[in-house]
């Protein structure tokens, strides 16, 4: 009998020994992706993938993990488990969540398998291989795990019509876009590195704490089944950045650039996380200032920039304002959200005096300085029976398409205000790095599907405000003021007739 | 800069080019010194509208949500266009006044 292989020879027989040479067709028609970004790779056999995953493992590991979240689930809808949570305010986030982004795990696992197919690698093809499976997993595990809210509350129900077509949502759907209309390294750089690497724990961390202290177990099983298969791709992400450094010096420039662009995109996608973070979770975390200065300060900042320092990369353009932001992005854009409110498919609110009171001890220098008082305001019309709402539709920024709300980096008081004409038309942008982003590709963003001047040419169902809410997929109920919503009311009523049982 | 592409020939109309518009344009209005209102106002306006419609019609309607917008007058305010200083009277058009295709207006109280 021959001898059973071990694990290592069994994955190089996976990967290596399942390579050949095309005979019929040249090798550039097989692969026709690879070389016109300019990255020089000279010996793919370089590429070193620490977790050896095999196909018949991964199956046998993922089927066990599906076993213990379904079984949780089924669990948790046959209990009535939604009473538990902390505050139906809570599923907003979750609700952001699912809009926005499980819509990308499934854009990364349609991009995924083309990388799997078109690099010319085989040991780079299987762990694409690996994670366009996991990223499919995670999108349909995401939505089994919360679907089972949208028994019980609005905003649940059209996420992939909402995705493609929601003001706030273009945010998200244009970052990915931006990447799967990239050369397959850039894609890799931007998604593998910039944002499974360097933000991740940026998103995820204050997703899946956030479900955990609000007794969300849906959610919070999920995210540990999605655990070992994020800890694998953070581990391809820093392989595919060492991969690339250490093949050419050339690609040295070329990553810079890469890094520079998608950094300060991923940085933008996750404001919206901060003002999720701050303001949407009844029981809180930590602010987004402390995971701000954990993960991306600590951990990228001081723990892995040093080391890639040794190839000659620097921090990635735009750290320096994104350090000055941590103190305001979370509050201007939950403003933005509470202001634009009666056009998203979630609730927002003022938040509670004691809220208040932890964001002035979260952030001294600022909220009650700056945001304190529009919440005041805010509470004055709705004393008089009012709600504010700015009845309008804001400028957008060219590039990463979130209204036009950032302030100057060394000035809260004053909007940041970028423009430049590129072939005798004007573009405005939120910021130096969307607009040095802009300056080296303007060709791709003169494109840009901008949600309100898309309005603007009657694009979107019709000029008025309710033709537009129901060519997004959003119902009544769906949007606008939390008190007094759909939600808080069955909530409540829920929970006067737990009491009197 | 260009694109790096695979194939030569990169290039593509504006999508929102000010064609698209005919005879409309793309303008937008920010309350400088008052983030209550979060961000610049967009617009789709005909550039032959006079200011004293656009005013009264479009940005008095979007601004008054704030009540601190009935203490401002014609006196107390001052308008820029492009970070340049306007003056605008009620009877002259957009056109007229030099806004063009996404000009950026601010106006701000003073004193």
């Amino acid at each position: 009998m021959a001898k059973k292989l071990g694990l290592r020879e069994t994955y190089a027989a996976m990967t290596r020994g399942v390579n050949w040479t095309p005979s019929y067709v040249k090798e550039e028609e097989a692969f026709p992706y690879h070389q016109f970004e300019g990255i020089k790779i000279h010996d793919w056999d370089k590429w070193e993938d620490p977790f050896r995953m095999t196909v018949d493992n991964y199956w046998k590991y993922q089927a066990e993990k599906d076993r213990r979240l379904y079984a949780v689930l089924d669990s948790f809808s046959q209990n009535q488990g939604h009473l538990n949570i902390s505050d139906a305010r809570y599923l907003n986030a979750i609700k952001i969540f699912l809009q926005g982004v499980t819509p990308l795990e499934y854009m990364a696992h349609r991009h995924f398998m083309f990388i799997s197919r078109y690099i010319p690698g085989p040991g780079t093809r299987m762990a694409a291989l690996c994670q366009s499976i996991d990223e499919l997993r995670h999108t349909q595990i995401e939505i089994h795990s919360m679907s089972p809210y949208n028994k019980y509350y609005s905003g649940f129900h059209s996420m992939r019509q909402m995705h493609d077509r929601v003001w706030y949502l273009s945010v998200p759907k244009s970052y990915f876009d931006d990447a799967v209309t990239a050369g397959p390294f850039e894609f890799l750089t931007a998604i593998s590195f910039s944002f499974e690497y360097l933000l991740t724990n940026l998103l995820f961390v204050p997703f899946m704490s956030g479900a955990a202290y609000n007794g969300d177990l849906p959610t919070t099983t999920f995210g540990f089944s999605a655990q070992s298969d994020e800890s694998r791709h953070m581990t391809l992400g820093l392989q595919v950045i060492k991969f690339l450094l250490e093949q050419d010096e050339a690609n040295v420039p070329i990553v810079q650039r890469w890094l520079d662009k998608w950094f300060w995109r991923g940085y933008r996608l996750n404001a919206l996380v901060a003002a999720m973070m701050d303001y949407m979770l009844p029981k809180k975390v930590m602010s987004w200032k402390e995971a701000f200065e954990l993960y991306f300060e600590q951990q990228m900042l001081d723990g892995l920039f040093p080391d890639l320092a040794r190839y000659g990369i620097k921090p990635p353009m735009g750290v320096e304002q994104a350090i000055k932001e941590k103190e305001k992005i979370s509050h201007e854009v939950y403003w933005t959200l509470y202001s634009f409110g009666f056009a998203a498919a979630f609730n927002t609110w003022i938040p509670t005096a004691s809220e208040q009171d932890w964001m002035t001890q979260k952030y001294p220098e600022t909220f009650d300085k700056y945001y304190r008082p529009h919440f005041e305001k805010a509470q004055k019309i709705a004393d008089q029976g009012g709600r504010f709402f700015m009845l309008g539709l804001p400028q957008l920024c060219q590039v990463c398409q979130i209204p036009m709300l950032f302030t100057e980096p060394d000035d809260p008081g004053k909007i940041c205000f970028r423009s430049t004409t590129y072939q005798g038309e004007k573009y405005h942008f939120c910021s130096d790095g969307c607009k040095q982003i802009f300056e080296w590709e303007p060709q791709k963003y003169v494109q840009s599907w901008l949600p309100v001047h898309e309005i603007y040419k009657g694009n979107c169902g019709g000029p008025t405000v309710p033709e537009v809410l129901a060519w997004y997929g959003i119902q009544p109920g769906d949007n606008g003021e939390y008190q007094g919503s759909v939600d808080q009311q069955n909530w409540a009523n829920w929970h006067k007739d737990l009491a009197t049982v | 800069m260009a694109v790096v592409s695979l194939k030569p020939g990169y290039e593509f109309p504006a999508r929102d080019r000010a064609e698209v518009f005919g005879d409309d344009m793309l303008v937008y209005v920010h309350w400088a010194g008052n983030l209550f209102f979060c961000a610049a106002a967009a617009y789709r306006a005909p550039k032959a509208m006079k200011w004293g419609d656009f005013k009264a019609n479009m940005v008095d309607t979007l601004f008054s949500g704030d009540p601190d917008y009935a203490k401002l007058t014609p006196e107390n305010t001052r308008w820029t266009l492009n970070d340049q200083p306007l003056n605008p009277s009620a009877d002259v058009s957009l056109t007229e006044l030099g806004i063009t295709h996404k000009d950026l207006l601010k106006f701000e109280k003073v004193g």
